[in-house]
């Protein structure tokens, strides 16, 4: 005992709590801060893929001036394809969840089945998630069989003007579940005493929605948009196989641009330099969201 | 009398509504099954057809086709040292930030969040180039490694929030015992926070275990994962569905099993990393 304080007072302070996170810190940092620093690096410059490096040509910031401004370049719809995805999946997503986690929040029989049953789209494999998408959304498939016998008509839902939309229902389908566990789960931690008293006091099922479950809630169903937020912006595997970012740039967001830039169209130059600015629009983001969340938590 | 009406009413909404979504997020996966047992002519039906005469040669197919088994046990050998890492590493790290105070403390959680969120892809050339060059293109560690960027901050993250879990008072009890820090985190917070330990590396396994994008760029042949395996299959002009719905339901049983037997820590774990994040 003795000798443990004693040897615990020659050490300086810092040491212990340092040498339990080196091993972390050197994982993380030195993958990703080589990855970051070799992207700009290759951003800079005019290479194909598959080339060796000594025959890459500096060229500056020609790479992020052509992807910005250049008439051939579909950066700029890349984005719009982005903000549309995520719109389109983002917003259903969280207003069907929450309204069903809002139905389910009572004591019910079943309760671990349907955990269980709505937990398979958040373990399945991504890439087979596109799979099946592809599938079903077939110009034969079961969607247009549904179509078919409901409205008479078949959609080409591999074509220029809905495969959006089918990799979006497909996300829906798979991510929905999500936000019904998690805000249920939620719903279920909150305080029963507020909304006695509230009842005591007449207040209407509405008022006590709008006044105490949803303002509770609200850093929670932040915290699960950002959550969501970083996966929509990460996400490659499941329109990678149900499109390839297909047909024309219809299905093409940022992570598959990057993709089909570099080594598709073999041009390492530009699509390092679109990395470098999805990197960018990625920590700009995080940063916004997670200051927006650090003030609501303050005021709730 | 009325308001209680109403009441059965909303139950019977509930339970409605709760058998809809089981259906719908059950039965794509389920027709998947089927085909998988189908002839092509059945598979293909219309209407569809849900009776039929079950056949296994899809299954039995896989054996054969080049590099399927061995990608599955790829895929077990990749996942088991990558989980081993980021767990072995991230208990260290989450003791370390969770216990002391000390400056940079902020800077690391936020080094570590942005870490986690950027998309894989970005990885892929630069580590490919790093790898071709030491030798470490298509082999096992070397996938193991770069997961580590995604699993290591996701399990600092999680372990983190089970060890706020622990009382401060038996933190306090050991130490006064005269524990050392390692003994503290061998006697007090890794055997209470085992259960959610457990459920970390369940959601770590189950993330590389699915993983596309890295397994499709830095793996070849000999360390190819099952991913890749089963995105084989796709092809512009036709896809074999039947073997190709076998291979899918062979690749996501193991993580299907796992999740439904540990589904009450893995809620755990979906909702106290959203809750303490």
């Amino acid at each position: 005992m003795t000798h443990n304080a004693r040897s615990q007072r020659r050490r300086p302070a810092w040491l212990a709590p340092a040498l339990l996170i080196l091993p972390a810190f050197a994982v993380v940092f030195s993958i990703a801060a080589y990855s970051a620093i070799s992207l700009f690096q290759l951003s800079t410059v005019d290479l194909t893929f598959g080339e060796p490096f000594r025959l890459a040509e500096g060229v500056g910031l020609e790479n992020y001036q052509w992807l910005l401004t250049n008439e051939h370049s579909t950066f700029g719809a890349t984005l719009r394809v982005t903000i549309h995805y995520l719109l389109g999946t983002l917003i259903p997503e969280l207003l069907i969840g929450f309204a069903i986690a809002l139905l389910l929040n009572r004591k019910m029989r079943g309760n671990s089945l349907f955990t269980a049953v709505l937990i398979i789209p958040v373990v399945l494999m991504p890439s087979m998630v596109g799979l099946i998408g592809r599938l079903y959304f077939s110009y034969d498939g079961l969607i247009n069989f549904f179509f078919e016998t409901f409205t008479g008509i078949r959609h080409n839902w591999y074509g220029k003007d809905l495969a959006l939309w089918a990799v979006i229902l497909v996300d829906i389908w798979e991510w929905t579940p999500f936000f019904i566990l998690i805000l249920l789960a939620g719903l279920q931690t909150l305080p029963v005493e507020p909304f006695e008293a509230a009842r005591v006091d007449g207040a209407s099922r509405w008022q006590s929605f709008a006044h105490l479950t949803l303002p509770m809630m609200l850093p929670l169903i932040l915290t699960t948009l950002i959550l969501r937020f970083m996966d929509v912006l990460r996400l490659f595997d499941v329109i990678f196989v149900m499109f390839s970012g297909g047909p024309g740039t219809t299905t093409t967001t940022l992570p598959l641009y990057v993709y089909r830039t570099t080594l598709v169209q073999r041009d390492v130059g530009r699509g390092s330099a679109a990395s470098v600015m999805l990197i960018i629009i990625i920590v700009a983001l995080t940063v916004i969201l997670i200051k927006m969340r650090e003030r609501i938590k303050f005021e709730a | 009398m009325a308001n209680s009406g109403r009441a059965q009413l909303e139950r019977l909404l509930a339970y409605l509504i709760s058998l809809l979504a089981i259906l719908v997020t059950l039965f794509p996966i389920v027709w998947l099954l089927t085909i998988s047992f189908k002839r092509q002519r059945d598979a293909f039906a219309m209407p569809p057809k849900f009776i039929f005469e079950p056949i296994w040669d899809h299954y039995l197919s896989l054996l054969d086709r080049p590099g399927f088994v061995s990608a599955f046990l790829n895929t077990v050998y990749v996942t088991a040292l990558g989980v081993t890492i980021a767990i072995a590493i991230a208990i260290f790290a989450s003791y370390s930030i969770h216990r002391f105070k000390f400056r940079g403390k902020k800077l690391f959680g936020v080094w570590l969040l942005l870490a986690y969120m950027l998309p894989e892809f970005l990885f892929v050339i630069p580590m490919f180039v790093l790898y071709q060059r030491i030798g470490w293109y298509d082999t096992h560690i070397g996938l193991a490694l770069v997961y580590q960027v995604h699993s290591l901050p996701f399990a600092v993250w999680l372990i983190r929030s089970f060890f706020k879990e622990v009382p401060a008072e038996l933190d306090d009890a050991a130490r006064i015992d005269g524990c050392s820090h390692l003994g503290t985190l061998r006697n007090v917070y890794i055997p209470l926070a085992a259960p959610g330990i457990a459920a970390t590396a369940i959601l770590t396994a189950i993330w590389i275990w699915n993983e596309l994008t890295i397994a499709l760029s830095l793996s070849f042949s000999e360390a190819q994962t099952i991913t890749v395996a089963v995105a084989s299959f796709r092809g512009y002009t036709s896809i074999a569905w039947g073997p190709m719905s076998a291979a899918s339901i062979v690749a996501i049983a193991p993580m299907l099993i796992f999740a439904v037997f540990a589904q009450k820590y893995i809620v755990k774990g979906l909702t106290l990393g959203s809750l303490k994040g």
